[in-house]
């Protein structure tokens, strides 16, 4: 028997305002996920949540089966039709993802809506997990052979006088918690797909996995983003922080 | 896209013994069963922080937006502002051309009177003597 759940979406308390919109935000994908004890309804009865979202998200993803994973665990996708926005279904978790980020205002209720309708439908009350997930993709040029590192991060990597520290490549993973949680931050240089290009990647992850319930999504929400983003502006130089503003010639 | 390895597995020989060290995994992400494993195309702009050519370098007052693209064989390298186009057979080519012509317009501007030029001439000397110094 499903449990009430809150069925609308609280606004949002006020607080000392969101991030600045960044007119040049290096924000390439953003993702929502929640995680319950397995609900085989989920997997047996996909299709009606389906139903529920199928006019904005009309394209179905099916798994590969791959050796060694139960197929149960592998999540359908279901697309908008620019592929824009996905949600994913599976028997323990969902995820709602957008490559088009347009501020956390517009961001929020999307997320909380899709993720309330699901939790709704097939009666899921209790959560092991919550994940908000920014990924940043942000292109540079080398100076010579080296990271312009102190461009874009404040990020001081300090290393004994044996090492050196111009460094030609980084890949740097560190967990940290919090009261409200725990942010994964990677920052990792990189190349894109054809090789062509170096890109810093800079990915926060902030996930709560303590005494959760379906019905304080917002709350979840609220409070990785608003870590996050305290993460993210202390962690970008100003110098960087001026491009994301516009302040370049173009 | 390949990244360099975040942590990778390493050991210490001590004696005839060799120990084996497994890093600690960190990575239990939010969405990996749908981010793909290679992250989108960036969308903010690629900047240059300073030219650099044969003879001279010059500090930007504020970073100059490259906009890197290739087109067959060539590689193109241009900012619309500074009316700068450039190419190359490669993209280290291109850049180094981009930034050879920046410096050269930053002195040929340099050298006209403010009487010397009208229009978009005009604009151009003031954003070549606003946007660069020479160091």
């Amino acid at each position: 028997m499903a449990k009430r759940l809150v069925t609308h979406v609280s606004p949002r308390s006020a607080k000392s305002g969101d991030a600045p919109k960044y007119q040049n935000s290096p924000l390439v994908e953003v993702v929502f996920e929640i995680r319950f004890p397995g609900e085989p309804a989920v997997e047996c009865h996909r299709d009606e949540y389906f139903a529920l979202i199928r006019k904005e998200f009309p394209k179905v993803w099916v798994p590969n089966a791959e050796p060694g994973k139960p197929i149960s665990t592998q999540p359908y996708h279901f697309k908008t039709e620019a592929g824009v926005e996905t949600v994913m279904v599976a028997i323990n978790r969902f995820a709602y993802t957008t490559k088009r980020y347009e501020g956390f205002e517009a961001f929020r209720p999307r997320a909380i809506d899709l993720a309330q309708r699901f939790c709704r439908h097939y009666g899921i009350s209790i959560l092991t997990r919550t994940g908000l997930r920014y990924i940043n993709v942000i292109p540079f040029l080398r100076e010579g052979p080296v990271l312009p590192w102190k461009r874009y991060f404040t990020v001081e990597l300090t290393l004994p006088a044996t090492s050196a520290d111009d460094f030609q490549n980084v890949a740097l993973v560190y967990e940290s918690r919090c009261e409200t949680g725990a942010i994964t931050t990677r920052i990792a240089s990189a190349k894109t797909e054809d090789e062509s290009r170096d890109v810093f990647v800079l990915d926060f992850d902030f996930a709560k996995t303590a005494a959760l319930s379906a019905g304080k999504l917002a709350t979840y929400i609220d409070e990785s983003h608003d870590h996050t983003k305290r993460v993210f502006e202390g962690i970008v130089a100003e110098s960087y922080k001026a491009v994301m503003r516009g302040e370049v010639i173009s | 896209m390949s990244v360099a390895p975040a942590i990778s597995s390493w050991f210490a020989h001590v004696g005839t013994s060799i120990h084996y060290r497994k890093p600690v995994e960190l990575r239990d992400e939010t969405g990996d069963l749908v981010v793909s494993a290679s992250p989108p195309s960036a969308k903010s702009p690629t900047v240059l922080w300073s030219i650099q050519s044969d003879d001279h370098r010059l500090r930007a007052t504020k970073a100059v937006t490259v906009h890197l693209r290739r087109e067959g064989l060539y590689w193109f390298a241009e900012n619309e502002s500074l009316r700068v186009f450039a190419h190359g057979s490669t993209q280290a080519e291109a850049l180094s051309e981009f930034q050879e012509h920046v410096a050269y317009f930053h002195q040929y501007f340099q050298r006209l009177t403010a009487d010397e030029v009208v229009g978009e001439g005009a604009r151009l000397k003031r954003l070549f003597a606003d946007s660069f110094e020479p160091t």
